[in-house]
C-alpha cells in the first residue's frame, strides 16, 4: 500500500457514476458503476471508487467529469443570477439573434431565459469598438445595482459591457466595487470568460458561467474535501472539458462554464478516438447511443472537430471551444409513429427511461427503437443488462404491431424493420452533414460506437456512408469514464485584434503573442506539466473585413513582420473547405484575433492487453433480422469469452451487458489484444 | 407524454396507399433535398461578402423539377424569395428555352414583375444536367446592398416608376461554362455602388448554385435519375395529401378581411392603401381572392404578382407549419385570384423595392386571418393577430476606416403576434423570414456608426389577455456625414390585434429626438442628409395582441410592470391595474385591489377606442374569435418543428 500506480477516471451521469481505475505498473483494471447521488453527487463517486477497491494513496492521477454544470443549466437549478450591463443593452441577453428554430411555427417558444429583466441592471458607460472611453462609467449605477442585488438575493453576478474585450477598464472597476459592496457574491466579467466581439454570444456565455459558478465550486470543492478525508487523496484533481482536454481544479472553479457537456465530449476524443487509433485510423466518427438521443462528432487527423459556437439550448450559445457534437433526436426509447401523410418517423418524442420501452412493462404501450430491435430479434430480451433487468418481449410485438404493423398491414417484423430503416437514415444524414459538409470522406473514417445502443446499427451504418471499418471498445458503457483518462491537459486562450492589414503594428501584435505564449506556459507550469511536456500552438483568426465568419489558421514561425504567411494560410484553407478563394488582393485581410492551445501532456494509461483467453466458442444460435437480408440464423457470441486474435464473419450477434453488437453479412470481426471487436465491413 | 395525442390523430388521418415507391428510399431522398437546399444556404452565408447576407441570412436557396416545380427551399430562407421561385423559372424559359441550355450554364435574373420581390432580390438559376440532360434548377437568391438608383441601397419611398429605383436585369447567361462572362457582369457593375462587393456576394450565390447542383447528381448517380423524379412526384403527392386530409376535415364558409399600408407619399394626400382578401372554402379547396384590394399606389409599396403569392403562401404555411417544406403540391391547391394594376399585383412601370414592408407582410397577415375562419374550431392555437413589419434602414456614405463609400442596410426586429395561450416574443424577426441580427458590436466595426442603444420599447405591445411582443429601439450616433433613407410601413396602421386584443405599437424614426434639431423622419424619409453626430432613434412596432386586456390575470400585469416591459401608467390605462411601487431596489411593487377594482370597471365602461392606430381595438380583428383558448400543454403536443440537422 501507499504505492503510487493508479490513474483514475471518473464520470457522473443523471443516473450512474462511472469509476475506472487503471495500473500503470501492472496495466490492471478495476471498474465501479453505482447510482449516481444528487444532489449530493460526490456521494457517489466515493463509493464508486470504494467498489473498485483502490484508496486515495495509491492514486498517482485523478481525473474527473461531472455532468453538474449541464444539468444546473438543462434543469434550471443554478443559483440567483444578475447580469449588470451597459446602460441601453438591457435586451441583449433576451432578445438574442432574434431567429426562430423553425421556418413557419408560429407556437414556439425559446427556452426560457436565463436572467428574467428585471435582475438586467443597467450601468451607464461605454467603451468603443476601437478601445477608447466613450464614457466614463457612472459608479453610483454600480452601487445602485450592488443594492439591488443585494435586497434581491443575487448570489452571482455577471458583468458584461460593449467592446470590454478591447478596454476591460470599466468591467474590472466594477469588479472592485462588487468586491466591496458584496463581498460574498461571485463576480463574472465576460471579458476574462470570452475576450471576444459578438455581444450576444459573450453575454450568454458569461451568464453561463455566473450562472453555475457557486455551484460548481461548491460541488468540487466538496468533492475535493471529501477525497481528501474519507479517501486519503490529496493530488491534484483535474477536470474533463467540453473543448476535449482536462484542466486544473482552480480554472474550473473559475471558468466552469469549459466544463459544458463534458461527458460525451471526453468520450468521444478520450475513448473513441484512442479506440480508433488503435486500429490505425486518425479519422473516427464517435457515435453514442443513449435513451434519448445519438450523439455524433468526429475526429479528423487525430484531433476532435471543435466549434466556437455550441449551443447548450436553443438561443443558448456557450462560445468556449467545444467538441462539434450533433445530437440526433432518436435513441433507444424514441418512438415510432405514423405522420398524416402516412410516413412512418422515429422520434423525436421519446420514452425515456420512465415509463421507457414497452418491453420495460412500466405502462409505455408506444413501439420504440428498443422495441424493433427485440422483434428483429437484434437484442435478446432474456439478456437485458446481462440478465440483471427483467423484461418481456411480447409486449414489444404487441407496442410494434398495434402502433405500426396494423396501420400499414404489415407483420410485426416487416414494421420493426422499417422502423429500424428510419432510423437509420436520420443517423446516416447526420454522420454525412458532419463528414461531407466540411470537405471529408467519409471512407477515411472508422466508426466507433459507444453508449448502449450504438454497436446495434454501427456496421450499417459504415456501409451507408462507404466506411469499411467499424471498432467496438470493451467497455462501451464506461466511455466518459475511461476518456477522461486519456485526454490532455488543454487550455485555448484568445487576444482580439480587429485591425486590417494597414492598421495592424506588427511590434505589438507580437508582444501580443508573446504574451498568450507567456501565460499558456504559466498555467501549464502551476498545473504541474514539466516543461518538456508542455507545448503551445500558435494560431489566428483572420477574415476578409466584412466578411462575418473567419478562419482559424496558423501563425508561422517567429516574429511576424507582415501578413504575407497568414494570407497564404488563410487562402489555402478557403480553397480547401469552401473549394475555392477569392483572389488575393480583391478585399482587406483582417486579423481578428490571435488564439493559443496550449497543451500539457501527462501520463495516460493505455487500454490492458487481455489474457488469452480459450477457444472461439458461440454461446448459441437464433434467427435475427438483417437489412438486405430479412431473417437469417445468427451465431451468438459473448463478448467476454472471446479470446483475443479471434475471427470470424457475420451474420453474428456479440453480446455484453451493457451493448450488444450487430454484425450484418459481410462484416468480419477480429479480436484484438485489447478486447476490441475490429470489423471490417464489405462495400 | 407530449406525442401522444398527436400519433393517435395522425393515425385516424393517415393515408399511405398513396405513396408509389419505396417508403425509405423516399423519406432518404425528401430529406436531402432539405438538406441540400439548407446547405447552400449556409455556403452563402459564409462566404458572402456583405453583412446582412452572412450575418443577417437574407438569401435563399430552392431546387426545383426541370419543368419549375418547387421541390424543396432551406429551412432558415425567406419566404419572400423561394416562393417566388416557379415563376422565375417559369419565366426564364420565355426568353432561353430549354434547350439552348448548357451544362455549366448559369443565369442571372431580377426582374419584380417577373421574378417578384424587388431588384435587390437578385436570382441565379441553374439547370442541374445529369447525363447530358436538365433534370432540375437550381434556384438561388441573395438580397444586394445596392442595384443603382439615386439612394444607396437602392430603396427608394419617392420613386414613381422601377426606373427610380436601380437595373432590373432579363435572364442573361453571366456564366457559360462555370466561367463568369466579365463582359456581362460589367455592364451590371457599373451600375452599381459597392461593385467589388457584390462580386463576392455573386460569387458566394454561385457556388450554392453549384453545391446544389453536385447534391443532385450524387443523388441521380446512387439512386437512378428515374427515382429521382418519381421522388419529386411522390413529395409533392405526399403533401398534397397532407394538406388535403386536413383541410377536408376543417369547416367550409366565406372569410375576408382588410389591413392597410400607411400612406401613398406620392399620391395627393397620402390616402392609406387597402389590402383585402376573400377567402372561400369547399372540402379541401381554398380560394384567395384579393381583387378588391386598392388600385396601385404611385409610391413605391405594392409588389408584383409573384410577391402576392409568396405572401400568400407564407401565411398558408403558417397555419399549416407540419407541411414544411413549401413545395409544388401544396401550390398547385391553393386558388390566388389577382387584378393586374392593383396594390398586390402591380404592373409595369410601378416600382417595387418597398414592396417588402408595404405589401408583402399585409398579404401574409390578412391571409393568416382570413385562414383563422377556417382555423378557429378545430386548431384555435393557431388563430394569430398580425407581428411587426420590416422597415428598411439605408445609409450610404465615406467611411473613413475603409477610406471607401459603404452601404449600410439594416432593420430593426420587433414584436411577434400574441397567441391565443401566451403572449407573443418580442424583439423577434419578421415572419416572413428566418433571420438572425446582426451584432453591434461587428457592425460598428463595418460601418462608422456607435450605438447606444439596442433595447426593447416599453409599453410597445399590442395589449391583450395575451398581449403581443415588444417592439425594438435601436439609437444610433453617425460618425461621418451620411445619406438615410428610411422605407418602411406600420407607423400609422400598425399590426392588428384580434378578439378585442389591440393593435401593436407603430414603428417610428426620429432624428436628434429631444434637441432643436429634432426631426420626425416617420418611415418615408429619402435621401436625408445627416452630419457626423446625429443621432438616430429606430423603433419597430409591437405585435397585435389577442383578447381583452381586461380579462388578463392583474400577476402578469404586475411581472410585466416588474420586469418593466411596462410603465405603471399603462398597466392602468389598458389593463385597469393599479400597481404601486414598495420598494423598486428590492423589485417590491403591489396592486391594488381596491383601486384595480374601481379602474377595470371605469375602463370596461369607456371602452377601447376603434380603428387601426396604436392600441386601438380593430374593428374586424375583433370579430375573429378561437372556440376555446386551448392550454400551453396541448399546443405544445401539436409543435411542429422543421429545422435543420444538428440545430
Amino acid at each position: 500500500m501507499g504505492e503510487k500506480q493508479w490513474v483514475v477516471g471518473t464520470d457522473i451521469g443523471g443516473t450512474f457514476t462511472d469509476v475506472i481505475c487503471i495500473n500503470m505498473e501492472t496495466g490492471e483494471q478495476r471498474l465501479g458503476k453505482v447510482a449516481s447521488t444528487p444532489p449530493t453527487f460526490f456521494d457517489g463517486v466515493i463509493n464508486g471508487l470504494k467498489r473498485a477497491g483502490i484508496s486515495g494513496d495509491e492514486v498517482l492521477s485523478f481525473r474527473h467529469g461531472a455532468t453538474v454544470s449541464t444539468n444546473a443549466i438543462l434543469e434550471r437549478k443554478g443559483v440567483q443570477t444578475a447580469l449588470i450591463t451597459t446602460e441601453g443593452f438591457r435586451d441583449v441577453l433576451g432578445g438574442g439573434r432574434a431567429e426562430r428554430i423553425s421556418a413557419f411555427e408560429l407556437d414556439w417558444d425559446p427556452p426560457e431565459i436565463i436572467i428574467p429583466r428585471r435582475n438586467v441592471m443597467p450601468v451607464r458607460e461605454r467603451v468603443g469598438p476601437y478601445g477608447d472611453v466613450l464614457t466614463e462609467i457612472n459608479e453610483e449605477d454600480v452601487l445602485l445595482a450592488a443594492r439591488k442585488c443585494k435586497k434581491r438575493g443575487i448570489e452571482s453576478i455577471a458583468v458584461v459591457y460593449m467592446d470590454s474585450f478591447m478596454n476591460p477598464v470599466h468591467e474590472l472597476r466594477t469588479r472592485e466595487i462588487l468586491a466591496k459592496e458584496l463581498p460574498d457574491v461571485d463576480v463574472t466579467l465576460s471579458h476574462e470568460v470570452l475576450p471576444q466581439m459578438l455581444e450576444f454570444e459573450r453575454t450568454c456565455t458569461t451568464v453561463l458561467n455566473a450562472y453555475i459558478s457557486p455551484i460548481l465550486k461548491n460541488y468540487l470543492g466538496g468533492l475535493a474535501k471529501r477525497l481528501k478525508e474519507d479517501w486519503g487523496y490529496d493530488g491534484p484533481l483535474l477536470i474533463t472539458t467540453s473543448g476535449g482536454g482536462v484542466i486544473g481544479m482552480d480554472e474550473a472553479v473559475k471558468f466552469p462554464a469549459k466544463t459544458f457537456h463534458s461527458s460525451p465530449v471526453s468520450g468521444a476524443v478520450g475513448m473513441a478516438g484512442y479506440i480508433g487509433s488503435l486500429a490505425n485510423f486518425d479519422n473516427v466518427i464517435a457515435f453514442e447511443t443513449g435513451g434519448t438521443t445519438n450523439n455524433v462528432s468526429m475526429i479528423y487527423e487525430g484531433s476532435p472537430a471543435i466549434t466556437h459556437e455550441w449551443k447548450i439550448l436553443w438561443n443558448v450559445p456557450c462560445c468556449l471551444p467545444s467538441v462539434d457534437t450533433v445530437y440526433i433526436g432518436s435513441g433507444g426509447g424514441s418512438i415510432s409513429w405514423v405522420d398524416n401523410g402516412g410516413i412512418l418517423n422515429v422520434g423525436p418524442q421519446s420514452m425515456g427511461a420512465v415509463p421507457g420501452p414497452a418491453c420495460y412493462g412500466q405502462g409505455g404501450d408506444e413501439a420504440t427503437n428498443t422495441d424493433s430491435q427485440i422483434v428483429l430479434g437484434r437484442i435478446d430480451p432474456e439478456y437485458f443488462l446481462g440478465g440483471e433487468m427483467k423484461v418481456d418481449g411480447d409486449l414489444s410485438f404487441k407496442a410494434v404491431q398495434e402502433k405500426v404493423g396494423d396501420h400499414y398491414g404489415w407483420s410485426v417484423q416487416e414494421a420493426a424493420a422499417n422502423t429500424y430503416m428510419v432510423a437509420l437514415s436520420a443517423l446516416m444524414m447526420a454522420m454525412r452533414i458532419q463528414t461531407v459538409s466540411r470537405g471529408w470522406d467519409p471512407r477515411e473514417f472508422a466508426i466507433v460506437p459507444y453508449g448502449g445502443g450504438g454497436a446495434l446499427y454501427a456496421c450499417d451504418l459504415a456501409r451507408e456512408i462507404g466506411s469499411t471499418t467499424v471498432v467496438v471498445p470493451p467497455l462501451p458503457g464506461y466511455a466518459s469514464a475511461f476518456g477522461a483518462i486519456r485526454v490532455d491537459v488543454k487550455h485555448e486562450f484568445t487576444t482580439p485584434i480587429h485591425q486590417t492589414e494597414e492598421e495592424l503594428n506588427f511590434d505589438e501584435l507580437n508582444k501580443e503573442i508573446q504574451n498568450l505564449v507567456d501565460k499558456s506556459h504559466a498555467i501549464l507550469a502551476k498545473e504541474g506539466i514539466e516543461e518538456d511536456m508542455a507545448s503551445v500552438e500558435r494560431f489566428v483568426d483572420v477574415k476578409y473585413f466584412s466578411q462575418s465568419r473567419f478562419f482559424t489558421v496558423d501563425l508561422p514561425d517567429g516574429e511576424l513582420k507582415s501578413l504575407d504567411g497568414i494570407i497564404k494560410n488563410f487562402m489555402d484553407d478557403m480553397e480547401a473547405e469552401y473549394g475555392y478563394s477569392l483572389p488575393e488582393g480583391y478585399a482587406p485581410v483582417e486579423v481578428v484575433n490571435l488564439r493559443v492551445v496550449a497543451k500539457g501532456e501527462i501520463i495516460k494509461p493505455d487500454l490492458p492487453e487481455i489474457e488469452k483467453g480459450g477457444k472461439l466458442a458461440t454461446k448459441a444460435t437464433r434467427q435475427v433480422w438483417f437489412k438486405d437480408h430479412d431473417f437469417l440464423e445468427a451465431d451468438i457470441y459473448e463478448r467476454g469469452e472471446l479470446p483475443p486474435g479471434a475471427e470470424f464473419s457475420g451474420p453474428a450477434i456479440i453480446e455484453q451487458p451493457d451493448t450488444t453488437t450487430v454484425m450484418p453479412p459481410g462484416t468480419h470481426c477480429t479480436v484484438d489484444k485489447y478486447g476490441n471487436l475490429v470489423i471490417k465491413v464489405d462495400q | 407524454m407530449a406525442g401522444k395525442t398527436e400519433i393517435n390523430v395522425k393515425e385516424k388521418l393517415s393515408n399511405i396507399e398513396g405513396l408509389q415507391m419505396d417508403l425509405i428510399t423516399f423519406e432518404v431522398l425528401r430529406n436531402a433535398f432539405v438538406a441540400a437546399c439548407y446547405e447552400a444556404s449556409t455556403t452563402i452565408e459564409r462566404i458572402a461578402y456583405h453583412p446582412i447576407i452572412g450575418m443577417g441570412r437574407d438569401r435563399s436557396n430552392a431546387l426545383l423539377t426541370e419543368d419549375a416545380r418547387l421541390v424543396a427551399h432551406g429551412h432558415t430562407d425567406a419566404a419572400a424569395h423561394y416562393a417566388s421561385f416557379e415563376p422565375s423559372v417559369q419565366e426564364l424559359f420565355k426568353d432561353i428555352p430549354k434547350d439552348t441550355m448548357n451544362e455549366g450554364d448559369t443565369y442571372i435574373f431580377s426582374d419584380p414583375y417577373r421574378t417578384g420581390s424587388h431588384v435587390n432580390d437578385v436570382r441565379m438559376i441553374r439547370p442541374i444536367f445529369y447525363e447530358g440532360k436538365i433534370v432540375a434548377f437550381s434556384c438561388t437568391v441573395i438580397h444586394w446592398a445596392d442595384m443603382g438608383g439615386p439612394m444607396p441601397g437602392t430603396f427608394n419611398p419617392e420613386a414613381t416608376t422601377c426606373y427610380a429605383e436601380g437595373i432590373r436585369i432579363p435572364p442573361i447567361r453571366l456564366f457559360k461554362n462555370n466561367e463568369l462572362d466579365e463582359e456581362l457582369f460589367s455592364l451590371i457593375e457599373i451600375n452599381i455602388r459597392g461593385a467589388i462587393e457584390r462580386r463576392a456576394d455573386m460569387k458566394a450565390q454561385f457556388e450554392a448554385a453549384r453545391l446544389i447542383d453536385r447534391r443532385v447528381v450524387e443523388l441521380c448517380e446512387k439512386y437512378g435519375v428515374e427515382t429521382l423524379f418519381q421522388a419529386f412526384e411522390e413529395q409533392f403527392n405526399y403533401s398534397e395529401r397532407m394538406m388535403l386530409t386536413e383541410l377536408e376535415s376543417l369547416p367550409d364558409g366565406e372569410w375576408e378581411f382588410e389591413d392597410f399600408g400607411d400612406q401613398d407619399v406620392m399620391a395627393e394626400g397620402k390616402p392609406p392603401i387597402r389590402v383585402h382578401c376573400k377567402l372561400t372554402k369547399v372540402g379541401s379547396k381554398l380560394s384567395f381572392d384579393w381583387t378588391d384590394s386598392d388600385p396601385q399606389p404611385k409610391a413605391s409599396w405594392g409588389g408584383s404578382r409573384a410577391t402576392l403569392i409568396g405572401g400568400n403562401y407564407l401565411g398558408f404555411m403558417i397555419c399549416f407549419p407540419q407541411l414544411f417544406p413549401l413545395n409544388h403540391g401544396i401550390i398547385r391547391n391553393l386558388e390566388i385570384v389577382s387584378k393586374p394594376g392593383t396594390c398586390v399585383d402591380v404592373v409595369f412601370p410601378a416600382p417595387t423595392t418597398g414592396y417588402c414592408s408595404g405589401a408583402f407582410d399585409k398579404i401574409e397577415a390578412v391571409t393568416i386571418a382570413c385562414l383563422a375562419g377556417v382555423m378557429a374550431k378545430d386548431q384555435p392555437w393557431r388563430v394569430y393577430p398580425a407581428a411587426v413589419s420590416l422597415t428598411n434602414l439605408c445609409m450610404g456614405g465615406y467611411n473613413p476606416r475603409t477610406k471607401k463609400d459603404f452601404i449600410q442596410y439594416t432593420w430593426a426586429v420587433g414584436g411577434e403576434n400574441a397567441r391565443t395561450f401566451k403572449d407573443g416574443k418580442s424583439l423577434i424577426f419578421m415572419r416572413f423570414c428566418n433571420a438572425r441580427t446582426i451584432p453591434q458590436e461587428l457592425e460598428e466595426r463595418w460601418f462608422p456608426v456607435i450605438f447606444d442603444r439596442y433595447e426593447a420599447r416599453p409599453d410597445s405591445c399590442g395589449h391583450g389577455f395575451r398581449r403581443g411582443g415588444f417592439g425594438l429601439i435601436r439609437e444610433l450616433v453617425i460618425q461621418t456625414d451620411i445619406v438615410m433613407t428610411i422605407h418602411g410601413d406600420r407607423e400609422i396602421h400598425t399590426p392588428f390585434g384580434i378578439s378585442g386584443g389591440l393593435n401593436g405599437g407603430g414603428s417610428t424614426l426620429i432624428i436628434n429626438k429631444g434637441t432643436p434639431d429634432e426631426f420626425d423622419a416617420g418611415m418615408y424619409a429619402t435621401g436625408v442628409k445627416l452630419k457626423k453626430g446625429d443621432k438616430i432613434f429606430y423603433g419597430s412596432s409591437g405585435g397585435g395582441g389577442f383578447g381583452d386586456p381586461l380579462d388578463r390575470e392583474p400577476e402578469l400585469v404586475l411581472d410585466d410592470v416588474i420586469d418593466e416591459w411596462l410603465t405603471i401608467e399603462a398597466a392602468e390605462e389598458y389593463y385597469g391595474v393599479v400597481i404601486e411601487e414598495i420598494d423598486a431596489e428590492a423589485a417590491d411593487y403591489r396592486i391594488n385591489e381596491e383601486k384595480t377594482k374601481k379602474a377595470q370597471a371605469k375602463l370596461r365602461k369607456k371602452g377601447f377606442k376603434e380603428g387601426t392606430g396604436a392600441f386601438e381595438i380593430n374593428v374586424l380583428g375583433k370579430d375573429i374569435k378561437p372556440e376555446r383558448i386551448p392550454s400551453e400543454e396541448e399546443v405544445r403536443s401539436h409543435l411542429a418543428i422543421s429545422r435543420p440537422p444538428g440545430w
